[in-house]
Order: C-alpha cells, then structure tokens, then sequence
C-alpha cells in the first residue's frame, strides 16, 4: 500500500512549483481535492505565529492539516519555499522519517535549481526531478 | 601519474564551477540565439583556455615530448582531464595509421545538474569548450588536430564522445600560434 499520495512544492509567492500524485487511479476530481488540500496547508503555514518574522532552524513544520482522508506535512525553507507530503490518514510514520524525507526532497529540489536551464521560482517541469521523485516517495 | 598532478594543483568548488559555466553557456545562448554559433563561440573561448592552459600543463606535469599521437592521446586522457577536470578519459577507437581517436567521458563535472531542453537536443554541445582546450593545446605543441563533439550524454546518448584527428604536424621552425 502506498503511503504517500502527493508531493508538492510552493514557491516563495505561494506559486505552485511542482505537485504531483501518487495514488493510481485518481479522478480528476480528486486530484482537485489534492490540490485543494494543499492549498489550505498553505494557508495554515500563513497562520503560524512567528513564522514570518524569526527564522527559525527547524525547517520542518509536523503536521499541519489533518483532513478525514489524509494527513499533510510540511517542511518551509529559509527561502520561503514550501515543501508539502500528503500521506494516507492511516499511515503511521514517525517525524524524524518525514524530516529525513524532505531534506532529500530539499537536495533533489537544490539539484534541479542548479540546472542552468531552468528558471528559477517557474513549474519545475524537468522528467529527470520527476523520475527522482517517484523512486524517493516509497522510501517514506 | 595524473593524481600526482592533480594533487598538485590548486582547487575550486565544482559546484561554482559547474554553475559558473552553466551561466556562461546560457548566456551565450541568450546572446546569439542560434545554436550553432553558441557551439562555435565555446570552441574559440576552449582554443583561447587552451593555448594559455597548456603552459601550465607542461610546467607541473613535467611530461617531455610524446613519441607519437597515440602516447599524446593518453596523456590527454589520463593527465589532462584529471589534472584540470578531475576525472580521467578514455581514449578508443584508435586508427591504425595513428591520426584518429575518441575521447570517452564517463564523468564530466561540466553538465552535473544539467538536463538540456528539448529543443536543443543533438544541436547543442553544451560542453564543446573542451574541444576547443584541446585543440588549443595541441597547437602549442606543434599539432594542428581537429576535434569534435560526437556524441553527448545530455542528447540522451550513451556517452560523451570527443572525436580527435590529427591534421597535420607543424613544423617546429614557424613561429608558435603564427598561421
């Protein structure tokens, strides 16, 4: 059973860089919901208090927005990009899996930035990134 | 021999490296638009590298005169790339009359995070300078050699491919670089 339904990353304004799902055989309409979710874990980053003014050290954020579904967590970097993993709500995964899982989530997304074709803060629309991605999501 | 030389040298970052000739490239992409010219333009730049790097070559690798083209393509391969780049080449297809080899390069330190766009796939030799640091190189020491990009990993080939052919060897009595 797969654990991890979606990856996404949000740029500094809130621009979707990358979202992808896992789950075979979604709906369109699911997927929209995926979409939708991730959506109000941005909102729910907005919202944690003094999250805007000090940089704190610890990039990743637990939990951040349980739905009846699914469990969302997120990891923000001092940049301002935002990493999110949607997982199935009865998946049981300990934190310090999650903060191993974005930190390669996090080099994967530096690597592909340092290709100097790719244009910064656009779609990451690179198949390699992508390929990469999948192989990683079963590692959680 | 070449970890000897390369020890020996002093070190830059790869990563600013590899970014800093990733800006240069987009750049001129950027500048001239066509991609042929993009790939002529690093050639030119690699020969001005080429001519001032084998200088150094020969002070701190202290290798004498090669006794044929074949000893010449070694040196390249085992010496060169790993004194400058890090990695060593390997040198096939040699021809029998020694004028002709490839240069193979399984790891190239140039297009690490690089994945070409579509459109330039097979047009563009993103890492064609090398090419250019050969032949200028060469030409120092008295060998006139024409070198090309044959294949390229980023193209989704299998490797990187640099074609060497020996044109012709110049006379020792003209003048260095005077055509």
């Amino acid at each position: 059973m797969k654990k991890v339904v979606c990856v996404a990353i949000i740029g500094k304004g809130n621009n979707p860089l990358f979202i992808q799902e896992f789950a075979t055989g979604l709906t369109d309409e699911n997927k929209l919901k995926l979409h939708y979710i991730v959506h109000c874990s941005l909102d729910i980053i907005e919202d944690k208090p003094g999250n805007t003014k000090k940089l704190s050290s610890e990039l990743y954020l637990g939990l951040l927005y349980p739905t009846e579904d699914y469990k969302v967590y997120g990891y923000i970097t001092n940049s301002k990009i935002k990493f999110f993993v949607v997982v199935l709500d009865t998946s049981d995964i300990k934190d310090s899996d999650f903060k191993i899982f974005f930190k390669r989530l996090q080099n994967l997304y530096i690597n592909t930035t340092s290709n100097p074709f790719y244009k910064p803060n656009t779609k990451i629309e690179s198949t390699k990134f992508l390929q990469e991605v999948i192989n990683l999501a079963p590692s959680l | 021999m070449g970890t000897d030389v390369f020890n020996k040298v002093e070190k830059i970052n790869s990563e600013l490296f590899t970014l800093t000739y990733g800006a240069l490239v987009t750049q001129l992409i950027k500048d001239y638009e066509d991609i042929e010219q993009v790939n002529i333009k690093l050639e030119q730049m690699g020969y001005n590298i080429g001519i001032r790097l084998i200088e150094e070559f020969l002070a701190k690798s202290n290798i004498g005169r090669c006794a044929d083209f074949m000893e010449t393509a070694e040196v390249i391969a085992k010496v060169g790339f790993k004194m400058f780049l890090g990695v060593t080449a390997t040198v096939i297809d040699q021809d029998p009359d020694k004028r002709e080899f490839h240069l193979i390069l399984d790891d190239n330190p140039l297009i690490d995070f690089v994945e070409l766009p579509e459109q330039y796939k097979h047009k563009l030799y993103y890492s064609n300078i090398l090419c250019g640091v050969i032949r200028g190189a060469l030409e120092m020491v008295q060998m006139k050699v024409k070198c090309t990009f044959m294949k390229c990993t980023l193209s989704d080939e299998t490797s990187s491919d640099i074609k060497v052919v020996l044109e012709e060897v110049l006379s020792d009595m003209i003048p260095v670089g005077y055509d």
